[in-house]
């Protein structure tokens, strides 16, 4: 089965990518989800997850919206409109045939790579240990406490042992955050509500 | 099958031949945590592993228990635990701790900021290749892994058990792990066996004699004053213990008594009856009863007085309630105030109820008991109805030791000078020991001696006590083993600990013993200190000594029989 595709890339760093994609369907792209993208000419790819999805409005928008009662057949042709959907991605690995990296890539993908969705042996392989979650705290344009429990959601759901998986992985971010409880317990009221 | 199997082979379940000692070592070794820090002075911090099952392993561990640091270098640091801490990464976690009805946070806070502390204090290291070890002298590295002792750790440090050494009990939760004393350095210097009332002082030290006894390292003289040590014991539930003269089968203690009515209803079978003859008190054996019977110095002053003068029938004619021309002289010729002797003769009515006082006595037993020592018979004297009357115990224990001491000096002269042979050791056994070593008296009478003495003249104390505290510091510091039952109270436990270098961390482990059949021993006897659960008083222990029962008996006889039938004999 080949690669739910999902969108082009706009432009890119070692750090993190943006693609653009139509207007999106209820189940993807969605925060947290895990993608990638071809790099090295396509020799390897770079893994992320979705930090952030912005959707630019432009003057048509704001004369539609000055109208208060918008007629549905305008609503509807307004979403039907090559408008691109910006989506963000933190790069937190890399894979090389099938072996699957933690950590950032070599190169950046190139501006309109494909991007894919990760299957779930990927998700799986990239989350086996927990180093990902650094590479998630040191962003800093991303909403770090929110991204961690949907990532962790997602790469639980890869694992056999789902609630055993969540509890691992709160016990490394207890490690990881000792020095400010506070966030601790919020990610991991939050983790314990997903089992 | 890869070449390398060539180099490397395996047995039949594909494990590297050569290996399985290592592997299964490591296997039987349970991991409590690594080093994170610490001192040689103050001890060494250890953090506790999460184990899998919840706080098993915090839970698990007990001050007194014996642990082994595996240091980096291959060195083992035998250690033992002194204190638990608990402890977090983040002091919030105390104000917020988390729901008991969430484990999934509990589990995570439990393994991770909150944790689990051991302190504990390296005793003994043994070097890679050594088979001794020795006193501690550095400090295992940054995470070096800590497990619980084994056997063979165990082993290393006490030795087995022989002619040398006997088995006294296990190490905490190391049930049938055997901890050795060391009898010859036991004798060697004055030992003391402390503890709370009802802790086991009276088991623990019967435990000790038998084994002294039986190994034939010292002769004991044992002041038997609650009839604990010669003759069987029975608790309120009816059970029954063997005394030391029914369980010594080769090596039997002579027992005397004071009270021979109450020894011949106990079925004891005794040796001879002690009696003291009023001519044979000297000032010297009633000076340490002056603050029981509340003697002025004044008064314990005319004491010598009255001896020179009335000679040695004095405790006689001072009892003579027809008074003598004698007495009347010394008022007369104004060298003693007739209150003051007035006031020493009421005192001493205290001796008319001390039956074992006679005008007349028909043997000589001091020369008896002092013959049975040399010749390397223990000698138990019971108390009998007497034991409640402390006057009457150190009147008798005072009495006898310096006698006996004094002709233990002159042996031991006799042989330095002469070359001859030494006196068999001798070990004094006191209960009550604070009466005698106070520090008030301790430095004027033969317990304080002997103490100080050390082994100068072959005799040595073993003091039972439940006042430590009470005896006098320059004698604590000089008893060589100590064998501590339960101490709650903060000033015997210190005294218990005087001399002792980094007794400080064992403090805890002093005052957590349980109250029966546990016991902190430290000192000269034993290679590191040690709690331990002393060993079953019991069947098991009077065979270890030498006692047969009646099968063993016949079995006896009838080898003896069977050889002598054969012609061997």
């Amino acid at each position: 089965m080949s690669p739910i595709q999902i969108g082009q890339l706009l432009h890119s760093s070692i750090q993190s990518f943006t693609f653009g994609c139509a207007i999106p369907k209820p189940e993807m792209p969605h925060f947290g989800a895990f993608v990638k993208v071809p790099i090295q000419n396509g020799t390897a790819h770079a893994i992320g997850t979705i930090y952030n999805i912005v959707l630019e409005d432009d003057d048509l928008v704001r004369q539609i919206v000055g109208n208060q009662d918008t007629p549905i057949e305008i609503i509807q042709d307004q979403r039907q409109r090559q408008m691109p959907i910006e989506v963000s991605v933190l790069t937190l690995g890399y894979m090389q045939g099938t072996k699957v990296r933690t950590g950032l890539p070599p190169q950046p993908p190139l501006t309109l790579s494909h991007i894919a969705l990760c299957e779930h042996t990927e998700i799986a392989a990239l989350t086996s240990d927990f180093n990902f979650l650094r590479l998630i705290f040191q962003a800093s344009d991303a909403p770090t406490d929110e991204l961690t429990v949907r990532v962790l959601e997602q790469a639980a759901q890869a694992h056999p042992n789902r609630a055993q998986y969540l509890r691992t992985a709160g016990q490394y971010l207890a490690q990881l955050m000792g020095n400010d409880f506070q966030r601790l317990d919020t990610i991991l009221r939050r983790l314990e509500s997903l089992l | 099958m890869s070449d390398l199997d060539d180099f490397l082979p395996r047995d039949e379940d594909n494990r590297p031949i050569g290996l399985e000692n290592d592997t299964a070592s490591e296997e039987a070794r349970v991991r409590l945590g690594v080093v994170v820090g610490g001192s040689l002075s103050k001890g060494i911090t250890v953090k506790l592993d999460s184990s899998s099952a919840v706080g098993q392993t915090i839970e698990d561990m007990a001050v007194g228990r014996y642990v082994v640091a595996q240091g980096l270098t291959k060195r083992k640091f035998f250690s033992i635990v002194t204190d638990i801490i608990l402890d977090n990464t983040n002091p919030a976690i105390e104000q917020t701790p988390p729901d008991p009805s969430s484990p999934f946070l509990a589990d995570i806070y439990r393994a991770t900021v909150a944790y689990g502390r051991a302190n504990i204090s390296p005793m003994l290291m043994l070097e890679e290749d050594a088979k001794e070890p020795r006193p501690n002298k550095t400090i295992p590295a940054h995470f070096s892994p800590v497990f619980k002792a084994t056997e063979e750790d165990v082993n290393q440090v006490f030795g087995e058990e022989d002619d040398d050494h006997f088995y006294i009990g296990s190490p905490l939760d190391m049930d049938g792990v055997k901890v050795n004393l060391d009898l010859d350095r036991f004798v060697e210097r004055s030992s003391g066996v402390f503890g709370k009332s009802g802790t086991g002082k009276s088991f623990i030290t019967r435990t000790l004699l038998a084994a002294v006894i039986a190994k034939q390292k010292a002769s004991c003289l044992i002041f038997d004053m609650h009839s604990d040590y010669g003759w069987e014991i029975t608790n309120e539930r009816g059970k029954t213990w063997k005394g030391l003269t029914q369980i010594l089968a080769s090596n039997r203690p002579s027992l005397y008594t004071l009270d021979a009515e109450t020894s011949r209803a106990r079925n004891n079978t005794i040796s001879g009856e002690f009696q003291i003859q009023y001519s044979d008190i000297e000032p010297a054996d009633v000076e340490m009863l002056s603050s029981m019977l509340n003697l002025s110095d004044v008064q314990t002053g005319a004491l010598y007085y009255l001896r020179r003068k009335l000679g040695k029938d004095w405790v006689a004619k001072l009892l003579d309630e027809k008074g003598s021309d004698e007495i009347d002289t010394i008022i007369d010729e104004g060298m003693l105030v007739k209150g003051t002797l007035s006031a020493i003769q009421r005192k001493f009515e205290l001796f008319r109820r001390m039956d074992f006082l006679v005008e007349k006595s028909s043997n000589n037993v001091v020369t008896e008991i002092f013959d049975k020592l040399t010749n390397g018979t223990s000698v138990v004297l019971e108390f009998g109805k007497h034991g409640d009357n402390l006057p009457a115990y150190m009147l008798v224990a005072n009495y006898l030791t310096r006698r006996v001491h004094q002709r233990y000096v002159e042996a031991k002269n006799k042989a330095t000078t002469q070359k001859g042979a030494q006196p068999k050791p001798l070990m004094i056994v006191i209960e009550e020991a604070h009466k005698f070593l106070d520090p008030e008296i301790a430095k004027h009478t033969i317990f304080g001696t002997i103490a100080r003495e050390l082994r100068k003249y072959n005799v040595t104390l073993l003091v039972v006590d439940q006042r430590p505290s009470g005896i006098d510091d320059e004698v604590m510091s000089q008893i060589g083993t100590r064998v501590t039952a339960l101490l709650d109270n903060e000033a015997d436990i210190r005294a218990v600990f005087s001399g002792v270098s980094g007794a400080s961390s064992l403090r805890e482990v002093l005052a957590r013993l349980d109250t029966q059949q546990q016991a902190l021993i430290l000192g000269h006897a034993v290679p590191m200190p040690v709690v331990i659960k002393t060993r079953d008083y019991d069947e098991t222990l009077y065979r270890a000594v030498g006692y047969l029962n009646e099968d063993d008996q016949q079995t006896a006889y009838e080898s003896a029989k069977s050889d002598f039938d054969e012609g061997y004999l």
